[in-house]
């Protein structure tokens, strides 16, 4: 069964806070899965490692890539592929390291999650007119979810992000004077075909950047390609 | 002339900013306790909402927090909320230069109407919220985000 987006908190964001947090409008399902994309830049380099993303609800995060560090910034995806019991209000958390932080991101209920769900994953990172999250690779089943960040860490008011062609826009904030630029996408694919998420040309050549993208499998995914048309010739 | 002058001097700079001031609390010392700020209805027209705070020497560790919360129901729940928690002491902007000011936004949030559509709900009851754990001097300025 392909993974199906159910909800998301939208846009969250804060400029020179400690931490950030916003919740869903409504409870997300006990069982589905919770992905948390960010983008972050503090003066004394942005890092989100193991437990900078928390909720509310006791469930835990597990980070599934975080951008090679760029000027100061990072961007990462974390999630968690079956979630507890939630009652009340759901909130999500984001406590980069280090107190000054700029950031941005969002956290979205998906369902029909594998169980051991993450795939593949890549970190790019440069300063350069051309961000690009880097291939993944050859995706291990056909129906996976791919989501993809990008970070940008200068001061332009419109730093020109493109959402990547293909896929659905998450989040989306181009004034990286602000905070930072961030853009959030995914997509639903149904073939094994290895993704390498461009966002277009941004402002000039010189914005520091960094990128990643992650890939979850579906329940039930079965095979790769190779094993289908194997199938298909018996 | 001068009136001219000076007309033109103020759609300047009313078309320059985007963003709309709604309220603006001077500087003074907040002590430590909650403070809370709700609007009936927020302009129809904007897209969102941002509160500031100026930083005025903040003493280091934890000294806050920063809430938006958003009602679609007339006030009596309010399901959207967006929060900062903010810590003392100096931080840089990407330029280099001290960071006087900490702020976060909440853009009105997208609700479902149906399996694929959504749609932006605006014209609701918002509350801000200010929790100050430190006694600390700070002004506040609240602007809704305009298109």
């Amino acid at each position: 069964m392909p993974i199906a987006f159910v909800r998301s908190t939208g846009r969250i964001s804060g400029n020179n806070v400690d931490s950030v947090g916003g919740n869903f409008g409504a409870l997300p399902a006990a069982g589905n899965a919770i992905t948390v994309e960010t983008s972050a830049w503090n003066g004394s380099n942005a890092d989100m490692p193991a437990g900078s993303v928390t909720d509310n609800q006791s469930n835990t995060y597990s980070r599934a890539v975080q951008s090679p560090l760029q000027s100061g910034g990072v961007c990462s995806i974390f999630y968690d592929e079956s979630i507890g019991s939630p009652s009340g209000t759901h909130t999500v958390t984001v406590d980069p390291t280090g107190t000054g932080n700029y950031l941005e991101f969002s956290a979205q209920e998906w369902s029909s999650f594998a169980s051991s769900a993450l795939d593949k994953t890549n970190g790019n990172n440069a300063a350069s007119d051309s961000p690009t999250s880097g291939s993944t690779g050859t995706l291990s089943q056909a129906d996976e979810l791919v989501i993809g960040v990008v970070g940008t860490y200068n001061g332009h008011s419109d730093v020109g992000i493109d959402p990547p062609s293909g896929y659905t826009n998450l989040s989306l904030f181009q004034n990286e004077g602000s905070t930072v630029g961030h853009s959030a996408d995914y997509m639903i694919v149904s073939a094994t075909t290895a993704q390498n998420i461009s966002w277009g040309t941004v402002f000039d050549n010189l914005v520091p950047w960094g990128a990643c993208v992650a890939t979850f499998k579906a329940a039930g995914g079965g095979g790769g390609g190779d094993t289908l048309m194997g199938q298909a010739c018996l | 002339m001068k009136k001219i002058l000076a007309l033109l001097t103020a759609i300047f700079i009313s078309t320059a900013s985007a963003d709309t001031v709604i309220r603006q609390i001077p500087s003074r010392i907040f002590q430590p306790g909650t403070y809370q700020q709700t609007s009936d209805r927020v302009p129809v027209n904007s897209t969102g909402l941002r509160i500031t705070l100026t930083r005025e020497a903040w003493p280091e560790g934890s000294v806050g927090r920063i809430e938006i919360w958003f009602s679609i129901d007339d006030g009596l729940t309010f399901p959207f909320m967006r929060f900062a928690n903010l810590a003392g002491g100096t931080a840089f902007k990407k330029d280099g230069s001290v960071d006087t000011t900490s702020s976060i936004e909440m853009e009105w949030p997208q609700v479902a109407t149906g399996p694929t559509s959504r749609q932006v709900l605006r014209g609701s009851d918002v509350k801000a919220v200010f929790i100050v754990t430190q006694a600390l001097r700070t002004g506040i300025t609240i602007e809704t985000l305009d298109p």
